[in-house]
């Protein structure tokens, strides 16, 4: 409708502006026709002027009968006395020299030339023309009155459809909008669009109220399902608040159970290293009253094998874990222990020693603590004994290999070495390393071939 | 639309007396004649002036004096005085010369234009003889002067002076008459 406006609005200025142009071109060939007429009379009338001869100013002028639209002429003298004068009618009026000189315009569509006469450069008087223009603006006007009767016809037409306009399209979708801006500010959805007309816009409030009612009806689904959800929700929290609780009384119950499984777990190793110590004591008790040399290190050799297992026991009571113990603190422990009950013997040997620090449980470190002690003191006796120990070098290497799954243990000693025993070994010492070792799925490797005496014990630990 | 060229006539009043009539009031002469007939006077002096304005004279005829046009008078000087009031003035870029030949009608040749006074029948077809097709404009008010071999025949009517020229005279003695004089002229 705007841009109908707009056009409108442009064809209206482009008429105006064609239609003052025309007007105007109208004035100026009119002003033109009368100056030209002016200026053909005006050699004729000089001459009646020059020779004084009205008689041929009157003819002179009704020459101007033959321009229809000329409705009085005059020529005057010099002095503005009427020298010739024409009507066009035939009634003369009392003319009177204007006192303008060229082109006017006069009432309605008139207009008038006033130009001098002149003679060789003299003035002898002036001509004056005044013409009535109708016939020329006739057609403009014509034409000018059926454009504005078409302009208004037109705006009538506009109007109307803008009317039509308005009540049947404008008015049910500003009805409908205002529905929509409702029920979106208030989520309302049981607003409906009053419906008028069986028309296209009915089709769409009847469309509108259709979804508005769909909208409803599922919003009230909505609304039940989320009451049902919201009581199975609030039952279900109910029985997980329950079952939560029943969890935390039984890990608690559990971690009571754990704690005081700890506790007694340390009494009992507890017990067992005091035991132990008890037995080791009576053996030391019993050595002594015993002579025979070799006996008596029997028994001092068992009480040594009885204080390497205790002292797992020891650190299995006094740690927090009670099911590992890390290899480092015990193999370091047990060395030293060993090193203290060899007296004088251990004090010229150096110790080089590396373990690395694993975690290991009592089932492997019991059998190994045995082993160690078998040959560390066996070493200490043998390899070392000789000579009190000076210049002797005890070896001792704890690593793990293959990612961590088998653990290598090397014991070795700088002494004069040994016969390597040919096939199953005699000795108690030997018997029980083997055996040991065989307790925990390892294998024992001894080599005695480039001096010195080297074990290599290989046990896998499952790390 | 109402446009206006307003341009005041005013200052032309001044000057809107009569070119001719202007002129020749200057003489103390025209001032002591009547009224009535120093006005004729006038008029015909004007006249004889004008004439020379719609005629024009082959280029030999200002062989001698090319800036001058001579009018001249014959007969009695009664008109000398209304006549030498134009004597200065300019036509076509000539100054008028007014010469008053008297009775010496053999001085006739060297004007442009001669007016003929008071004269007789004999004397006045002696002079036009005279002038023999030379380029003179002859005017006079003398009765039957175009049937005598006068070119402008000058008359009364209604009170009013009017004259006829003889234009085929005119054009024989090498006058071009301007179409404009043709239409004031009358027939006695």
């Amino acid at each position: 409708m705007i841009n109908a406006l707009v056009l409108v609005g442009f064809f209206v200025i482009v008429t105006v502006v064609l239609f003052t142009k025309e007007y105007m071109d109208i004035n100026q060939g009119c002003i033109r026709e009368a100056e030209s007429m002016s200026h053909m009379l005006s050699p004729q009338a000089a001459a009646a002027l020059a020779f004084d001869d009205r008689e041929r100013a009157r003819d002179i002028l009704a020459t101007l009968s033959a321009q229809p639209n000329v409705r009085e002429a005059a020529i005057f003298a010099p002095d503005g006395e009427v020298f010739g004068q024409y009507a066009s009618d035939g009634f003369l009026r009392q003319a009177k020299r204007p006192s303008f000189t060229g082109a006017a315009s006069g009432e309605g569509h008139d207009y008038a030339i006033h130009k001098a006469v002149l003679l060789d450069g003299d003035l002898v008087g002036s001509i004056y023309l005044l013409a009535d223009a109708s016939e020329y603006y006739e057609p403009l006007v014509r034409r000018a009155a059926f454009m504005t009767g078409g302009l208004a016809l037109l705006l009538g037409l506009m109007a109307y459809m803008l009317f039509v306009l308005q009540a049947r399209a404008v008015t049910p979708m500003t009805r409908i909008l205002g529905v929509m801006e409702h029920v979106t500010g208030t989520k309302d959805f049981s607003l409906r669009v009053p419906m008028a007309e069986d028309d296209e816009n009915s089709s769409l409030a009847r469309a509108f109220n259709e979804m508005l009612r769909s909208i409803e009806e599922r919003d009230r689904e909505l609304a039940a399902y989320r009451s049902d959800l919201e009581g199975i929700v609030a039952s279900r929290t109910s029985e997980l608040r329950h079952e939560i609780g029943k969890r935390a009384q039984t890990q608690e119950r559990l971690e009571q159970a754990l704690a005081d499984k700890e506790v007694l777990l340390k009494e009992v190793h507890h017990r067992v290293k005091n035991n132990m110590f008890v037995v080791g004591s009576l053996l030391g008790m019993q050595a002594r009253t015993v002579d025979d040399p070799a006996l008596r290190q029997k028994f001092t050799e068992t009480q040594q094998r009885i204080k390497s297992m205790s002292l797992v026991h020891e650190l299995l009571y006094r740690r927090s874990d009670l099911e590992r113990i890390s290899v480092r603190e015990y193999f370091g422990a047990l060395l030293g222990e060993l090193r203290r009950s060899c007296g004088c013997i251990a004090a010229g040997v150096s110790a080089d020693i590396q373990i690395e620090d694993i975690q290991l449980d009592i089932d492997h470190l019991i059998p190994l603590g045995l082993v160690v002690n078998e040959i560390v003191t066996n070493a200490y006796k043998y390899a070392f004994g000789q000579t009190g120990g000076t210049g002797g070098t005890l070896r001792f290497r704890l690593r793990t290999d293959d990612r961590g799954k088998t653990m290598l243990i090397e014991v070795g000693d700088n002494g004069p070495g040994m016969k390597t025993p040919e096939g199953e070994p005699t000795t108690l010492g030997l018997v029980m390393i083997h055996s040991l070792v065989a307790q925990i799925k390892g294998s024992v490797a001894l080599d005695a071939s480039s001096g010195g005496v080297r074990y290599t014990i290989t046990v896998p630990i499952h790390e | 639309m109402h446009k206006r060229f307003a341009f005041a006539l005013g200052w032309l009043a001044p000057l809107a007396a009569i070119v001719a009539l202007s002129a020749l009031c200057r003489a103390s002469e025209v001032r002591a004649a009547p009224e009535p007939e120093a006005r004729e006077q006038l008029v015909k002096a004007a006249m004889l002036y004008n004439f020379a304005r719609y005629v024009t004279w082959p280029d030999e005829a200002f062989a001698s004096a090319p800036g001058r046009i001579v009018f001249c008078m014959y007969g009695p000087d009664g008109f000398g005085p209304f006549m030498r009031a134009i004597s200065g003035k300019t036509v076509d870029g000539r100054i008028v010369e007014v010469r008053d030949l008297g009775q010496k009608g053999a001085e006739a040749g060297g004007c442009h234009l001669l007016f003929v006074g008071e004269a007789d029948v004999s004397a006045v077809r002696t002079l036009l003889k005279g002038l023999d097709a030379r380029p003179v404009l002859t005017v006079s008010e003398h009765p039957g002067f175009s049937d005598k071999g006068g070119m402008v025949a000058l008359f009364k009517r209604e009170g009013k002076l009017r004259f006829h020229i003889n234009f085929e005279l005119a054009r024989a003695a090498g006058l071009r008459v301007s179409s404009y004089l043709m239409d004031l002229s009358q027939v006695p």
